[in-house]
């Protein structure tokens, strides 16, 4: 059998983890994805939720995760755009849908 | 938490990591994840292959190429012949083009130890260790150039993309602890050698296996801190909730390891914050240790805190350490063309005591048998002038030597012809030195492979043979 097609490798390592974690960059996506929720979405959360499932993963959300979402969200004025940030972080987001 | 084995010094990391990190931890084995993700660590810790005393490496990587003649391998015969043209010894490259005469060294060399190894006067505290060291005279490199040279010596071949020698380490032994990279490089702080990060790449094989870049000043690793504004009970909810989404992704792939994987390097991620700054914080080191490593000295100051680092970094479990003496291209380094005397005064200078140090201080602790240091150079000088006072590249012949567990200490492997240009007599090759190396891990060379493109690679290739000389 002639098959050299390799396998892809992890590529699942703690810095990579530290950077989508703490990294500016990152950070700043994650406040400029939540201020679009805002604008696409208005101030309903559950709307901000759906938006951002649908805009990140070409999806809505299940309902337990949009329970989950909503009530991070409600969690604290900066969660919005911490929840963006851990869309950003998600493996089906970055790494698998 | 259940079905859950902690050894003692993961005990004592948990409980110094504070309820934040018990909190992950119980919020990942409530969930059933810990097992799972536990047994995906591609770090985890396995048995040596074979019998051996050392636990961790120690890499000193002197960039740009040592020269030998002024080193380690004395050539009176030099003085006796200054200035003739080197002749008898077969094709001389000097890859720079412009060879002058056979050029004497600069420095003395004196007999050290019960061994009486001859070490030149650039390395007198270093010398102090002859009995420790098995030097091998009679290296030879595939290449006389930077680049292929430094690929050869980190990573068996002289092409990009073959995992390093710190790579099969931890693929072969994986890491004693968890919290911390398994393998980790610090470079010059002038800069970092050519070829950049695939010196210390994972090649063919997992990126787990990569060196982790640290910086020995501010924070070891680029985007450790958590952004200032977010507490650490901010993160630790984050965390939960990225984990539950994960989690859930997760049970719509049950057969994907990667995500479990990939899980885990958040835990990994979340805990470095705590234990990398710890690791190299030096802060509480006392003032005869570093004074050892001659710390609050300008010329050995930086490479001494690196050396303190290491010592650490090994003491807490890391596999393999990398060190580099010598920035980059345009930076200095040992890349002596021109002012050999300044060159490697300077470079000597900023290294002798610190690796000294270091020898002495894992002698003091205990760990000396546990662990290998390797000093090494991609290559060595010619023994003839370079535009005067330089020595050019040489791979026919050049000096490295090892220490610590399971070396035999104060043996002389090998020689130089009579001028220092070409090993002769039992001449060694890279692979038969990385052979060594993970023999002296408790690995076998020709049975540690990774399956690439339909071939069981092995780090010497079809290459290498062991050093028997230098094994205890």
């Amino acid at each position: 059998l002639i098959n050299t097609c390799d396998r892809r490798n992890r590529s699942t390592i703690a810095p990579q983890a530290l950077m989508m974690m703490n990294n500016n960059f990152v950070i700043t996506q994650a406040k400029q994805f939540a201020a679009r929720l805002r604008k696409e979405a208005g101030n309903d959360t559950a709307a901000q939720v759906d938006r951002a499932f649908l805009l990140a993963l070409g999806r809505a959300p299940s309902a337990p995760e949009k329970s989950s979402s909503i009530e991070y969200v409600k969690g604290g004025p900066e969660r919005l755009a911490e929840f963006c940030q851990a869309m950003f972080n998600l493996n089906e987001f970055v790494y698998r849908p | 938490m259940t079905n859950f084995y902690c050894s003692r010094r993961e005990l004592l990391d948990r409980l110094g990591g504070g309820i934040g990190s018990v909190a992950l931890l119980e919020l990942m084995s409530r969930k059933g994840l810990l097992a799972d993700t536990r047994a995906k660590n591609p770090l985890a810790p396995k048995p040596q292959m074979l019998p051996a005393k050392a636990k961790a490496v120690i890499s000193i990587f002197c960039y740009g190429g040592v020269s030998q003649v002024d080193t380690f391998d004395p050539k009176p015969e030099l003085l006796n012949r200054q200035g003739e043209k080197m002749t008898g010894v077969g094709n001389v490259v000097a890859t720079m083009g412009t060879p002058g005469g056979l050029m004497p060294s600069p420095w003395s060399f004196k007999k050290y130890g019960q061994c009486g190894m001859e070490i030149s006067e650039l390395f007198p505290n270093v010398a102090q260790h002859a009995d420790d060291l098995a030097l091998i005279r009679s290296m030879n490199a595939l290449s006389p150039a930077h680049g292929p040279a430094l690929f050869q010596m980190n990573t068996g071949t002289i092409l990009a993309g073959a995992p390093s020698v710190g790579s099969w380490v931890t693929y072969g032994l994986g890491t004693e602890n968890e919290n911390l990279p398994g393998y980790i490089v610090f470079t010059d702080n002038r800069g970092g050698p050519i070829n950049g990060a695939p010196n210390w790449g994972n090649g063919y094989m997992p990126a787990a296996y990569q060196g982790t870049q640290f910086r020995s000043s501010g924070p070891p690793i680029v985007d450790l801190k958590p952004p200032a504004n977010r507490t650490p009970e901010e993160q630790q909810a984050w965390l939960e909730f990225l984990n539950k989404l994960n989690e859930q992704h997760l049970e719509r792939n049950p057969l994907d390891s990667e995500l479990s994987a990939r899980i885990y390097s958040y835990e990994l991620a979340y805990k470095m914050q705590t234990y990398a700054t710890e690791a190299i914080d030096i802060g509480k080191e006392t003032a005869a240790t570093r004074a050892l490593y001659g710390i609050d000295d300008d010329l050995t100051g930086y490479f001494g805190r690196q050396a303190l680092m290491a010592r650490r970094l090994v003491e807490r479990g890391v596999r393999f350490v990398q060190l580099y003496s010598g920035g980059g291209n345009f930076e200095p380094s040992w890349d002596a063309h021109w002012d050999l005397k300044g060159n490697h005064e300077q470079h000597c200078g900023e290294t002798d005591k610190p690796i000294a140090g270091l020898i002495k201080d894992l002698k003091s602790r205990g760990l000396f048998d546990s662990t290998l240091i390797v000093w090494h150079s991609e290559f060595g000088r010619l023994p003839i002038s370079e535009r005067m006072d330089g020595r050019d590249h040489n791979a026919a012949g050049f000096s490295v030597w090892l220490a610590g567990g399971g070396v035999k200490g104060g043996t002389i492997v090998g020689a130089t012809d009579h001028y220092g240009y070409r090993a002769v007599e039992n001449p060694k090759t890279v692979y038969d030195l990385h052979a060594t190396i993970l023999r002296l891990m408790g690995l076998d060379f020709e049975k540690l492979t990774y399956r690439f493109n339909g071939r069981d690679m092995r780090l010497t290739d079809v290459h290498g043979h062991l050093i028997p000389e230098v094994l205890a």
